[in-house]
C-alpha cells in the first residue's frame, strides 16, 4: 500500500509541487521583516564577516542586543504566516483528499470547490482534535513529573532518563495513532461524502482499531523516512556546507522542507488507496418508494354491503 | 615576626597556641602566610537529619596592633531562612541558583546554633552573644554574631574561643547543603571576621556576596558513615573506624583562609596527579553518578589549568586540588571554590563542543589564585576575585580549546570564553561600577554582569593598551606581590601601572570606578569627484578619476578613548589614523585617485569595551551575504514550524 501511495502522488505530482511552491512563498515572506531589521545593521558592517564566515554566536548575541536590530517583527510575522498556512491546509487537505479519492486531474475551479465543500468539516475535526490531545498532554506531563521525581529521589540519572524518555516515546506513539485516526477521519469524510464529523470519527475509530497494525506500520514507515531524511540533511549541512556556502544552505534546507511535505502527502495517498481497499462495504438499504400502491382485491367476502339504492 | 616568636611571648592561652602551632606549621617549613587563626573542628555528620554537630577551637592571634574586645562571627547557614536578608534579596532580584528564586521551600531551611561559646580564662560567654546587622540593620537576619570579652585581648596576643555548634542543612541551595545522600558541606562552622582598615569587616550573608577571611590552619575531623566517601579541603592524615558504624577522617590544611568538605556513599573517586614546580599535585576528582564518562575532561582541565597558570601567573603550592562533581539534582553545590577544593558542573550527556565542564573547572581552580591566594575582599571588592578570574579564565580557556571557540563549537556555531564574558556586560553596560559593594548593585545581573563579564573585557581591552605581554607580567606580579594576602583594587591597579610604566588612570577612572559605555561609530563614508563642478566631466575612470574622500568618526557613548581608524582605498591603499577621541567627531578627508572602500575603528579589534561592534565599521559597497544566510536560517525555521503546525491538519 505504500507503494501504491507513492505512485499515486508522483501521478498527481502537481499537488506536491504546488504546497512546496506555498510553503516556499509564505517562508520568503517570513524572512522579509528579519532582512528589513538586520539588513541596516548588518549590510555596510565588517562585522557581518563573523556570521557569514563562520556562525560567531557572540556576533549574533550581539545583533540580536542591537537596539537596530532587535524587533519583534520577525517573530510576530512568523506566528501570523504559521496561522495562516494552518488555514490554507484545512483547505487545502479536502481537496487533496478528493484528487487522491479519486485519482483523477482536478480542474483548478473544481479543485478549489472541493476544498471549500469539506473546510467546515474539518474545522470541526481539528476542534475535536484539539480536544483529544489532551490525552497525550497529561501523559507527558504526567511522565515528566515522575522522571523530575524520580531525579529528585535517585542518585543514577538513569532512571529518570529512562522515564522520561519512555514517556517521550509513549507520546510520540500516542500522537502518531492520533493523527492517524484522524487521518482517516478526513479520508472517510471525503471518501463518503460523511458532513457529521461525530460519525465520521466515529467510524474511523473503528477502522482503526480493527487494523491498527497495518495501519500505524504503513504511517510510521513513512514518517521514519521524513525523521532519517531530516536528520540525514542536517548531518550533510553541518557537515559538508561551508559556512559560506549559502547555496548548498537553501537546497539542503528547501530539501528538507519538501521531503516533509512530499512524505505527509504520501501517507494521504497511502491511507487514501488503504481505506478503499479495506472500507467495509455500506449496506444496501432498500429504498422505500413512495409511488401509489393499489389496495389488494379482496377476496373474502366482506360485511354485507348496506342496500344500495338502484339506479338505472 | 616569625610565626613561633610571637607564640612564646604570648600568655595565659601558651599552652594552647604551641599546640596548635605545632598541628599546623610543621619543623623547618616556613609558613606561606600570616596566620591569623587556628581551627581545630570535630564534626559529625547525622544523614538522618540532614544536621553536622561539631566542636570548634580558634585559636585568633591579635595582630590588629590594637586591643581587642569585641569579635563578630559569620554564621552563614543562618541565611537560609525566610526573613534574612539574603532571601529578601533573592525575592527582590534572584540569586546565582535555582532553588529560592522558585518562592520559599521549607526544605531549603538552613541553620547554625551555637550552644556554647567560651574564652580560654574568661569562661562561658554564650549568654554574651548578640546577633548584629552591619550592613542593612534588618534584626531578622542571624548571619553575623558578636561577642564582647570581658577584658581586652592584647596585642600580638592570642585568645581561644571554645565553641559548641549545630548545624542544620538546607537542600542544596546557594553553594552548600544536601541533595539525597550528597553532602556539600561549606560556609559551615562560626568564622571570624577579618580585622581590616581598621575596623572588623564581617559582613552579612548577601544574595550576591561571597566571603572573606584571614589566613590560618585548619585540623579538622569528619565523623561520617563508613560507607561514605569523603573529600576535604586538605591532606587526609588518618582515617579510623568506629565502632558504630561511622568513620572519622582527620584533615589538615595550612595557608588557606576557608575549610569546607563533601561526603557521600556515590561518589567515584578519580585520581590523577600533576608534576608542577613546587612538587607533585594530587588531583582527586570526586565523580557522581552517571559522570564518569565526564571525569577525562575534568582531569584534563585541572592539568591544564595548572599548567597555564604556572607559566604564566605562578607556581601552585599546595600538594593537592580536589574537583567535587555534584550529582544529579545538586548543582546549586556546583561552580564554587574553597581552597584547593572546587566544586564542578556536568552531567550525564555533555556534547564535546559545549566546554560547560571545562568553563566551571577552569574558573574555579582559576579561584585558588584569585582568591585563595590572593585573598581579596569578595564583598566588597568582588571584581577583585571574579572579575579578573573571568578575565585569566578567557585566556586560559583559549589557550587549552583555541581561540574563537573555546566556550562553544557545535556545528559550526563558535563563542570563545571572551565573546561570553563580553555578552554578559552589554546588558548591563552602564548601571554599576566595578567598585561596587557585591550586594550593591542594581539587581544580581548586574552583578553578574559587571563583577565578572565587565571586568574581563576591562582588563582584555586593557591588553590592547600596554600589550599582551606586559598585562601577563603585571598579573605575574600581582600574584607574587601580593599573594598569601589581602590586597585591595587600588594595589593591583598600581601593579598594572608600576609594570607598564604608564598612568593609567584615565583608562582606570572611566572603566572601573566609573559607569561610562565605549561606543565609537564610523558615522559616514563619502567619495565625491573632486571635478564635481564641471558640467560634462569625463567618465569615472578608476586610477584616473580624483575623489574628495571623507570618513566621519563619531564618539557615541561617553567613555573617552584613544582609537585607530583603519581607511581602505578601491586602490588597495590603506591609511590609519590615530585620534585621542577626546572631541565628540572626527573628519578625515583625502584627495586621492582611488575611493573609498570602507573605514573601520578599531581595526585590531582590541577595545573588546566597544559595546557596539557593528557600528565600528562601514563599506562603501553594501554587502548582504551575511543577512541571506540568516534569511535562509531563519525562512527554514519558519517552514519547519509551520509543517509542525500543519501536523494538526
Amino acid at each position: 500500500m505504500v507503494g501504491a501511495g507513492w505512485s499515486l502522488v508522483w501521478r498527481r505530482q502537481r499537488l506536491l509541487w504546488w504546497l512546496y511552491l506555498v510553503s516556499l512563498v509564505m517562508g520568503w515572506f517570513a524572512a522579509q521583516p528579519l532582512v528589513a531589521t538586520i539588513s541596516p545593521v548588518l549590510d555596510h558592517s565588517l562585522e557581518a564577516g563573523h556570521l557569514y564566515h563562520g556562525f560567531d554566536l557572540a556576533t549574533f548575541a550581539g545583533l540580536m542586543m542591537n537596539p537596530g536590530a532587535s524587533t519583534p517583527a520577525p517573530g510576530t510575522a512568523a506566528t501570523w504566516l504559521g496561522v495562516i498556512f494552518l488555514v490554507l491546509m484545512i483547505l487545502l487537505t479536502g481537496g487533496i483528499l478528493r484528487v487522491y479519492n479519486e485519482d483523477r486531474t482536478y480542474a483548478t475551479s473544481e479543485f478549489f470547490g472541493a476544498c471549500g465543500q469539506y473546510f467546515w468539516r474539518f474545522v470541526r475535526l481539528l476542534i475535536f482534535l484539539l480536544l483529544v490531545l489532551i490525552a497525550p498532554a497529561l501523559v507527558y506531563s504526567g511522565s515528566y513529573a515522575w522522571s523530575n521525581h524520580l531525579a529528585d529521589r535517585i542518585a543514577s540519572p538513569t532512571p529518570g532518563l529512562v522515564v522520561g524518555f519512555g514517556g517521550t516515546l509513549i507520546v510520540l506513539f500516542l500522537l502518531m495513532s492520533i493523527r492517524l485516526w484522524f487521518d482517516m477521519a478526513e479520508v472517510h469524510a471525503v471518501a463518503e461524502n460523511e458532513y457529521a464529523s461525530r460519525r465520521a470519527l466515529a467510524s474511523a475509530f473503528r477502522l482503526t482499531r480493527r487494523n491498527f497494525g497495518s495501519l500505524f506500520w504503513m504511517y510510521f514507515r513513512v514518517s521514519f523516512l521524513a525523521w532519517a531524511g531530516t536528520v540525514l540533511g542536517l548531518w550533510v549541512w553541518a557537515k559538508f556546507v561551508p559556512p559560506e556556502g549559502l547555496k548548498r544552505s537553501f537546497l539542503i534546507t528547501q530539501a528538507i522542507i519538501f521531503l516533509w511535505i512530499l512524505t505527509r502527502l504520501w501517507q494521504r495517498a497511502s491511507e487514501t488507496l488503504w481505506y478503499q481497499a479495506h472500507a467495509p462495504v455500506p449496506e444496501l438499504i432498500p429504498e422505500a418508494y413512495s409511488t401509489y400502491q393499489p389496495e389488494p382485491a379482496v377476496t373474502e367476502p366482506g360485511p354485507e354491503p348496506p342496500p344500495a339504492a338502484v339506479s338505472l | 615576626m616569625r610565626h613561633s616568636t610571637v607564640m612564646l611571648l604570648s600568655a595565659g592561652v601558651f599552652a594552647v597556641a604551641v599546640n596548635a602551632a605545632a598541628q599546623t606549621a610543621p619543623a623547618g617549613s616556613k609558613p606561606l602566610s600570616t596566620r591569623v587563626v587556628a581551627y581545630q573542628i570535630d564534626a559529625r555528620l547525622n544523614p538522618a537529619n540532614k544536621t553536622v554537630d561539631a566542636t570548634e577551637t580558634l585559636t585568633y592571634r591579635n595582630l590588629t596592633g590594637q586591643p581587642q574586645q569585641t569579635f563578630p562571627f559569620h554564621l552563614y547557614l543562618n541565611a537560609f531562612q525566610p526573613q534574612s536578608t539574603f532571601m529578601t534579596e533573592v525575592r527582590r532580584g534572584g540569586t546565582r541558583g535555582t532553588g529560592p528564586d522558585q518562592g520559599w521551600d521549607p526544605k531549603h531551611y538552613g541553620s547554625i546554633e551555637i550552644r556554647s561559646l567560651a574564652v580560654d580564662g574568661m569562661g562561658d560567654l554564650t549568654r554574651q552573644l548578640q546577633f548584629t546587622q552591619p550592613d542593612d540593620h534588618n534584626a531578622d537576619d542571624h548571619t553575623v554574631v558578636q561577642v564582647t570579652l570581658p577584658k581586652p585581648v592584647a596585642p600580638n596576643a592570642d585568645v581561644t574561643f571554645r565553641i559548641v555548634f549545630h548545624d542544620q542543612l538546607p537542600e542544596v541551595v546557594e553553594r552548600t547543603g544536601y541533595k539525597r545522600d550528597f553532602y556539600m558541606i561549606g560556609q559551615w562552622f562560626p568564622k571570624v571576621g577579618v580585622w581590616w582598615k581598621g575596623a572588623w569587616n564581617c559582613h552579612q550573608f548577601h544574595s550576591t556576596s561571597e566571603f572573606f577571611a584571614d589566613f590560618g590552619t585548619f585540623d579538622v575531623k569528619v565523623t561520617v558513615p563508613r560507607n561514605y566517601l569523603t573529600g576535604a579541603a586538605g591532606d587526609l592524615v588518618s582515617q579510623e573506624d568506629n565502632p558504630d558504624g561511622t568513620k572519622t577522617l582527620r584533615y589538615r590544611s595550612e595557608d588557606v583562609h576557608d575549610f569546607s568538605w563533601t561526603a557521600s556513599p556515590e561518589f567515584t573517586d578519580v585520581e590523577d596527579s600533576w608534576e608542577g614546580s613546587a612538587g607533585t599535585v594530587k588531583i582527586h576528582l570526586l565523580t557522581s553518578p552517571g559522570h564518569l564518562k565526564q571525569a577525562q575532561r575534568y582531569i584534563d582541565c585541572v592539568k591544564g589549568t595548572l599548567e597555564m597558570f604556572q607559566r604564566w601567573y605562578g607556581v601552585y603550592p599546595y600538594d593537592r586540588i580536589t574537583v567535587v562533581d555534584p550529582p544529579e539534582g545538586g548543582s546549586d553545590a556546583g561552580g564554587m571554590e574553597y581552597p584547593t577544593l572546587i566544586t564542578g558542573d556536568s552531567g550525564w550527556f555533555v556534547p564535546d563542543g559545549l566546554k560547560l565542564i571545562e568553563l566551571v573547572t577552569e574558573h574555579e581552580f582559576g579561584h585558588q589564585y584569585w582568591y585563595g591566594m590572593v585573598a581579596t575582599d569578595e564583598f566588597e571588592e568582588a571584581w577583585l576575585d571574579e572579575g579578573i578570574n573571568s578575565y585569566t579564565e578567557a585566556k586560559v580557556m583559549d589557550a587549552l580549546y583555541g581561540k574563537g571557540r573555546s566556550a562553544i563549537d557545535i556545528a559550526g556555531a563558535t563563542i570563545d570564553d571572551a565573546g561570553t564574558q563580553r555578552l554578559s556586560y552589554l546588558g548591563v553596560a552602564d548601571t554599576d561600577p566595578l567598585t561596587h559593594f557585591a550586594y550593591q548593585f542594581i539587581s544580581s545581573s548586574a552583578y553578574d554582569g559587571i563583577t565578572y563579564g565587565k571586568t574581563a573585557t576591562v582588563l582584555l581591552t586593557l591588553e590592547g593598551i600596554i600589550g599582551e605581554d606586559t598585562m601577563r607580567n603585571a598579573m605575574h606580579t600581582y600574584f607574587e606581590r601580593y599573594k598569601f594576602t589581602h590586597p585591595t583594587g587600588t594595589d593591583f591597579l598600581k601593579t598594572i601601572e608600576d609594570v607598564s610604566g604608564q598612568d593609567l588612570s584615565w583608562y582606570f577612572d572611566q572603566a572601573v570606578s566609573g559607569t561610562n559605555v565605549l561606543d565609537y561609530e564610523v558615522l559616514t563614508i563619502r567619495s565625491d569627484r573632486a571635478d564635481w563642478y564641471v558640467k560634462n566631466p569625463p567618465p569615472e575612470k578608476k586610477g584616473q578619476t580624483t575623489y574628495r574622500d571623507q570618513v566621519l568618526v563619531h564618539r557615541k557613548g561617553d567613555f573617552i578613548f584613544p582609537t585607530e581608524t583603519e581607511v581602505r582605498f578601491d586602490n588597495g591603499e590603506t591609511v590609519r589614523e590615530k585620534w585621542d577621541g577626546r572631541d565628540r567627531w572626527v573628519r578625515y578627508e583625502y584627495v586621492k585617485k582611488a575611493k573609498v572602500v570602507s573605514a573601520e575603528v578599531d581595526p585590531d579589534h582590541k577595545v573588546r569595551l566597544d559595546k557596539d561592534f557593528f557600528n565600528n565599521s562601514q563599506t562603501a559597497d553594501a554587502n548582504n551575504k551575511a543577512t541571506n544566510k540568516l534569511a535562509i536560517y531563519w525562512m527554514f525555521l519558519t517552514q519547519l514550524g509551520n509543517q509542525l503546525v500543519a501536523w494538526l491538519m
